[in-house]
């Protein structure tokens, strides 16, 4: 079953900055469908981003740096674990092994590495739109 | 209780792992423990240290600190000294007690091996960042040394109050509340 | 029973950073009753006048910290948990009835010179501090 449009409305919220109705329309989505369906979009986003944030010459140096900057936004931020989102998104970079962490917590990462990766993008709306395309697409492959 | 106290050895361990001597600093260690079978004074002088070393980098780079700045220094670190070994200091231990050493709340309970290794590992770098010659490492070290030594010997001064705080005797519970007192 | 001249004059010494002095008076007092009923009631108006209510606990905070730096070569000389909830209680509704009685008359004591110390106040602030504590700590004496 594809990606549904209510899906992709809640991703889209989240990543531009627009919490409440996120919160809501998140409540709202049927439970079993988002089980595949939003974290098949989830996934894509995030491999999406990486290609166009992380250059394919990407350093361990970079990855910590770019984690330090997420986790330094706010206390709640500080409470996420660095290594977990290093890893996370190291194994996106280059070919480390992240089998050992719990599919809730990579899950969990690759939500917060997100929407730093899209901050950092400064995408304005037409890009935003055009980024959660290109996601949409992939996640239908990847649930096909 | 034995009464602990701060050896020459334990200083020189220090100075050797702060300028990056291992090599000494592990026959240092051995002599240590083969003449007096513990190193107990070393966490207090690690830690003394380490907490004025913090302060000194801190206002030297004008910082008003948070919490948000500290965490992006310590990733600064980690990028640039410990890119190859990312699981050398514990990231979270070492934020806490970096803000601790700035004047925040006391760090969350944990492994004390591993805070130890963060307030090794972060003195070694910051003396390295601020560039501190030699003279100037003997004057961190000695001033920790000397404030451990005056807390071992139980005679503080100056500054202290709590050390003025001879045993208080049965205290009864008081109100805590301006509202619950007569004026 | 009621606070003694002697036992205000320790007070006294100690609020002045006459620390040797403080001692000396201390081990010359004999009953101490007067004395621990002296420094929650020192304690009470000091804080009322540095953080009167209203006063945002993040001052509360900042100020407790700062102390520890300051005044403190050792920072287990002040548990700042305890420092801040004492500090707040005063004009605040913290019973603090967890916090043992001891651990809450030694943090109020050595609360007290830095405080002191931070209001600048003169002699006669202290002189008139000691008075308008005198008076609080011989009433809760005289209640059974």
């Amino acid at each position: 079953m594809p990606v549904t449009d209510e899906q992709v409305a809640t991703l889209h919220a989240q990543l531009a900055g627009r919490r409440e109705e996120h919160r809501r329309l998140l409540g709202e989505l049927d439970r079993e469908a988002a089980q595949t369906g939003y974290n098949a979009l989830v996934t894509a986003a995030f491999s999406v981003a990486v290609v166009k944030r992380f250059p394919k010459d990407t350093t361990p140096a970079m990855v910590i740096e770019f984690v330090g900057d997420i986790r330094s936004a706010s206390d709640n931020a500080a409470r996420q674990d660095a290594r977990t989102l290093e890893r996370v998104l190291l194994a996106a970079t280059s070919d480390q092994d992240i089998s050992d962490i719990d599919p809730r917590i990579r899950f969990q990462a690759r939500v917060v590495l997100l929407a730093g990766m899209i901050h950092d993008l400064q995408l304005d709306p037409d890009g935003l739109d055009r980024f959660m395309r290109e996601a949409r697409t992939l996640a239908d492959k990847l649930l096909a | 209780m034995p009464k602990k106290t701060l050896t020459d050895l334990e200083v020189q361990f220090l100075r050797a792992h702060v300028v990056g001597d291992a090599e000494a600093a592990e026959q240092l260690m051995s002599q240590q423990l083969a003449v007096h079978g513990e190193a107990d004074a070393l966490e207090m002088l690690t830690w003394i240290a380490f907490r004025n070393a913090v302060r000194m980098y801190f206002a030297e780079i004008g910082q008003t600190w948070n919490r948000g700045e500290v965490v992006r220094f310590v990733s600064q670190v980690r990028a640039v000294f410990c890119s190859e070994h990312p699981d050398l200091i514990d990231v979270l231990a070492t934020e806490e007690q970096i803000c601790y050493a700035l004047g925040g709340p006391e760090p969350t309970a944990r492994d004390a091996i591993a805070m130890g290794v963060c307030r090794m590992v972060m003195l070694r770098v910051l003396v390295e960042l601020m560039e501190l010659d030699s003279g100037q490492i003997t004057d961190l070290l000695d001033e920790a040394r000397s404030a451990v030594s005056q807390h071992l010997a139980g005679a503080g001064h100056g500054q202290e109050p709590s050390d003025y705080v001879a045993g208080e005797g049965a205290v009864a519970n008081y109100p805590m509340q301006l509202r619950h007192t007569t004026r | 029973m009621s606070v003694t001249d002697a036992q205000v004059a320790a007070l006294r010494a100690y609020l002045k950073g006459d620390f040797e002095g403080h001692r000396r008076l201390l081990k010359a007092m004999g009953s101490r009753e007067g004395f621990t009923a002296l420094v929650p009631a020192t304690f009470l108006l000091l804080t009322d006048r540095r953080f009167p209510e209203g006063t945002p606990i993040g001052l509360i905070v900042e100020f407790v910290g700062e102390v520890r730096a300051r005044y403190f070569n050792d920072p287990d000389g002040l548990d700042p948990l305890a420092a801040e909830r004492l500090l707040a209680a005063v004009n605040g509704d913290d019973p603090v009835s967890d916090i043992g009685p001891g651990v809450k008359y030694h943090t109020q004591l050595v609360l007290l010179y830095p405080i002191v110390s931070e209001e600048k106040l003169s002699n006669q602030g202290i002189e008139n501090l000691l008075a308008a504590a005198r008076k609080v700590a011989d009433e809760w004496l005289e209640q059974p």
